[in-house]
Formats: structure tokens, C-alpha cells, sequence
């Protein structure tokens, strides 16, 4: 289950109660506490400011309808984290008309013999490495942006979001065995357009 | 094992779900592939850089902005009436 940070107490008593009975004031430290964090969550999965905001609103607008569903125990910020994704994986259904990119350009490729036809030259870097500077963590995240949405989505929900794939398939309405397959496709993309970036140059 | 086959059973040896006897015939074709070992290098790498980059972003982003905040509470006005 993802672990939400900020304001992060358990849901307390006190503020699901004045939720629960409907104060406005509770309804306003919820949505001050845990928005702007959830705008980053939306944004992961939707390009457009416009529809990641509106995916935050909706989601606390389900959030607010769905309080008596909250199972005691659990935290709110991680409630709201699923609400959000939910909302924003709705948005993104809305909002996907035309076809995709196919994703074969960005997979590795054989010959007849099944030997790799591009020898992989090593990165510039090792993760850990690499990490520490901001612009790469920048690039990162605008490489995965740039995966096919239904590769991107499945990566986003299990390797950033930490759920597992029966979790993702039931959320997605896919098999498991196509969230593996698209799981595996979308780790080897990335790579691709991580390397096109790492890798160093040729001597 | 030639190097299509090791890239299909990449995550599955990653994730240390391959039988015993794959993943020896997985570990016999990194030995003699040295550009499938870089492979494998790259691929946990980019495994660690995509589970930390956003790390980041959940402290950039927890001030809410108040116009959100405020069309938030507006559209649950709303939606009461």
C-alpha cells in the first residue's frame, strides 16, 4: 500500500468525526492538508494542469461522499491518495482519443539469431550517482512522461505507487498476466529513453 | 539462452521468480554476453531511478494552492445546494 508523508497522523478521531458530521471548517483542514500533495499525485498521470486540478477536486468531492466508507484504522492520506488516482485515471480514459505511439520503436532489438542488434554502451553513472542531481531526477520523470499512456500507467501504478498486479489489473479492468507483459515493456522503454540520455558517448 | 530470450526473462529474474533451472541458463548467457551484463546494470539502474524521482515532488508540492483550495470548497458549496 503507497504510505502518504504530510500530515500523515492517523485519520483522528477528532477530525473524521467533525467530517463526518459535516463541518465545514474539517472539510477545509482536509483539503488544505493534503491537496497540494495530491496535485503531484494527479500530475503524474495527467499532462494538462487543467485536468489534473479538476481530477484533485473530484477526488475530494468523492472523498467528502464516500467519508462513511473510510474504514477506521486506515490512514486518511493514503484514502485519499487511492480516491485520487482513481479520479485521475478517469480523467485520463476521458481524454485519450487518439491512438498511442506503439511502444516497439522504444523495445531492444534482434537479429534472426536473437543477438541484440545494439551493443548497450555503459551510463555515465550509476543511479545512486545520478540521483543526487536535480536535473536528472527532472528528466526522469519527463521520460516516463513520454511512455505510451496504457505502458506509463501500469509503471506509475506498480513501480511508483507500490501496488501489486492484481491490485493494478483490478483497477485497470486488464488480466495480470497483461499488466506483467505491460510492465515488463514499459521498464525496457524506459530504459531505452534513459540511455539515449546516460549513456556515454562513443570513443 | 540468446539475448532475446534474456531480455524476455529479465524482470522475472529481477524479481527473483525465475526456476532454479532458467535462471541458471539466465546467469550462463550473462557470462559469456558482456553487453547483456551492461543490460542488466542499466535495467536495475533504471528500476532505482524511477522509484526515486518522485520522491522529490511530494515535498515540492505540499502547500496546496489556494486557488485550488478555494475552487475545492467552492464546488462542495456548490454541490451541497
Amino acid at each position: 500500500m503507497p504510505e502518504g508523508t504530510g500530515s500523515d497522523q492517523p485519520a483522528g478521531e477528532s477530525l473524521l468525526a467533525r467530517l463526518l458530521a459535516g463541518e465545514e471548517a474539517a472539510f477545509e483542514q482536509m483539503v488544505r492538508a493534503h491537496a497540494g500533495r495530491l496535485l503531484g499525485v494527479a500530475r503524474r498521470y495527467l499532462s494538462s494542469e487543467d485536468d489534473a486540478r479538476d481530477a484533485v477536486q473530484e477526488a475530494f468531492l468523492a472523498a467528502f461522499r464516500g467519508l462513511d466508507g473510510f474504514q477506521e484504522g486506515a490512514r486518511l492520506s493514503t484514502w485519499l491518495h487511492r480516491i485520487t488516482v482513481n479520479a485521475a485515471l478517469m480523467k485520463l480514459r476521458s481524454r485519450r482519443r487518439r491512438p498511442e505511439e506503439p511502444i516497439e520503436d522504444l523495445l531492444p532489438q534482434f537479429d534472426d539469431r536473437g543477438v541484440s542488434t545494439r551493443f548497450p554502451r555503459q551510463w555515465i553513472g550509476h543511479a545512486h550517482e545520478l540521483l543526487e542531481r536535480r536535473e536528472i531526477r527532472e528528466a526522469v520523470r519527463a521520460s516516463i512522461d513520454r511512455l505510451p499512456p496504457s505502458y506509463r500507467v501500469v509503471l506509475l501504478l506498480r513501480d511508483i505507487e507500490g501496488w501489486d498486479t492484481h491490485e493494478t489489473a483490478g483497477l485497470l479492468d486488464l488480466t495480470p498476466g497483461t499488466v506483467k507483459v505491460r510492465l515488463h515493456r514499459a521498464r525496457l522503454a524506459l530504459r531505452t529513453l534513459l540511455a539515449a540520455r546516460f549513456e556515454v558517448e562513443k570513443s | 539462452m540468446n539475448c532475446r530470450e534474456y531480455v524476455e526473462f529479465l524482470m522475472a529474474y529481477v524479481n527473483g521468480e525465475l526456476p532454479a533451472d532458467r535462471a541458471a541458463a539466465f546467469e550462463r548467457h550473462i557470462s559469456d554476453c558482456p553487453p547483456c551484463i551492461h543490460y542488466l546494470e542499466t535495467y536495475r539502474d533504471t528500476l532505482e531511478l524511477e522509484r526515486r524521482a518522485y520522491q522529490e515532488e511530494e515535498s515540492l508540492f505540499a502547500e496546496a494552492p489556494e486557488n485550488l483550495v478555494k475552487a475545492i470548497l467552492a464546488a462542495r458549496g456548490a454541490g451541497k445546494n
